[in-house]
């Protein structure tokens, strides 16, 4: 009879432990689950710096770091999109045609170059041949 | 047949001519005289107290040596891009008449009879052709006109209208008085161009050798005109390259 009581309270101490356990256990696989979502935020902050100023405020609102990602490229995309619509300005302009016109001269100046340098062979060749004695 | 086929078989005519010119002089006489490449030499020593086969062996080679000159300005003139058509035509009427004559009168020399008729004839080579003092400068001289206004001049014109127009609009905020002043001297050289090479190229391919015979100095003031452009062209090709850099 002793031994049966005994049993049972040994039985009874032995589920109460595991029970013990049992919650210990899910209690520790629930805290990394934690760090966890506490770790996939950071990226959502780290990302911010690499946005521009414009689009700062849109990466706030993402949630996951996939959506924070999309979120500044749709931006930069609809900044580099927006840009061709406004007129360039006026120094652009003016520097464009500068350099157009001074490549034309410069070609010029090889023409030049180029007619020069035909006309001191010419010249010279006259030279060498009025040098010649052809007087007879 | 065109000028140049006619100066082509000229050529031909004559190499074969003064061949035989040459041969019968050696065999005759074994002058040395014959063996004077020398243009300088060849006229003044041949003729006057010499046999008849030295003259004529002097005339082969003197001639001969004008041919072959001729025939390369003939070939420079036809592969010429720059001299204008009506020069080119004039040039090369002067050279392949000369190549003509110079051809017909080897012939002559060769079947002259008496040493002084040689002599006579020799003479002629120089007096009548001045291939070196006249033709070939002649060649040279419209070249180099044609050179500068034909390709220079409209270069340099066309660098002082871009360069006028940047300075009047997109980079009038550049013209500066330095920017100013080369502008001005490159105008000032332009018309000087234009004005020392103006008909230049005509002039010099009228002379004659008889207006040489009578002025040595023919071609001096053509040739001075020449170099002056020359020198104007350097001036403004520096001015428009001070006024690039300026604007760049």
């Amino acid at each position: 009879m002793i031994r049966r009581s005994s049993l049972t309270l040994v039985a009874g101490v032995t589920l109460v432990v595991t029970l013990a356990t049992g919650c210990a256990g899910h209690h520790n696989s629930v805290t990394p689950a934690v760090q966890n979502t506490t770790t996939t935020a950071a990226p959502v902050s780290s990302a911010a710096p690499v946005s521009s100023a414009a689009s700062a405020s849109t990466v706030a609102v993402p949630v996951t770091p996939a959506a924070t990602d999309a979120a500044p490229a749709g931006a930069t995309t609809t900044a580099a999109a927006a840009a061709p619509t406004t007129a360039p300005p006026a120094n652009q302009a003016a520097a464009a045609a500068n350099a157009s016109t001074l490549a034309a001269v410069t070609q010029d100046l090889a023409g030049i170059d180029a007619g020069s340098s035909a006309a001191d062979k010419d010249l010279s060749a006259g030279d060498s041949a009025r040098a010649q004695n052809d007087n007879g | 047949m065109n000028r140049f086929t006619k100066a082509t078989a000229g050529l031909g005519t004559a190499a074969v001519v003064l061949i035989g010119l040459t041969g019968t002089a050696l065999a005759d006489t074994g002058s040395p005289a014959v063996s004077s490449a020398s243009p300088t030499a060849t006229p003044t020593a041949a003729p006057h107290g010499k046999s008849l086969a030295s003259i004529q062996a002097a005339a082969a080679a003197a001639i001969a040596k004008r041919l072959a000159s001729l025939s390369v300005s003939i070939n420079d003139v036809n592969n010429n891009s720059v001299i204008t058509p009506a020069d080119k035509s004039t040039l090369l009427a002067i050279l392949n008449g000369d190549v003509t004559g110079l051809t017909a009168l080897g012939v002559t020399i060769a079947g002259d009879t008496t040493a002084k008729q040689a002599a006579s004839d020799y003479s002629t080579i120089f007096t009548s052709y001045r291939v070196y003092v006249l033709a070939l400068p002649q060649v040279r001289f419209a070249a180099a006109a044609d050179d500068m206004t034909v390709t220079v001049l409209p270069k340099l014109t066309d660098a002082q209208t871009k360069l006028a127009a940047l300075l009047a609009g997109v980079d009038s905020g550049k013209n500066t008085p330095q920017v100013q002043a080369w502008m001005a001297d490159l105008a000032a050289q332009i018309t000087a161009i234009g004005t020392e090479t103006n008909g230049l190229s005509a002039t010099v391919l009228a002379y004659t050798p008889a207006q040489y015979d009578a002025n040595h100095a023919l071609l001096a003031p053509a040739r001075a005109s020449l170099g002056i452009s020359r020198d104007d062209i350097k001036t403004a090709r520096g001015d428009v390259s001070n006024v690039v850099k300026a604007l760049k």
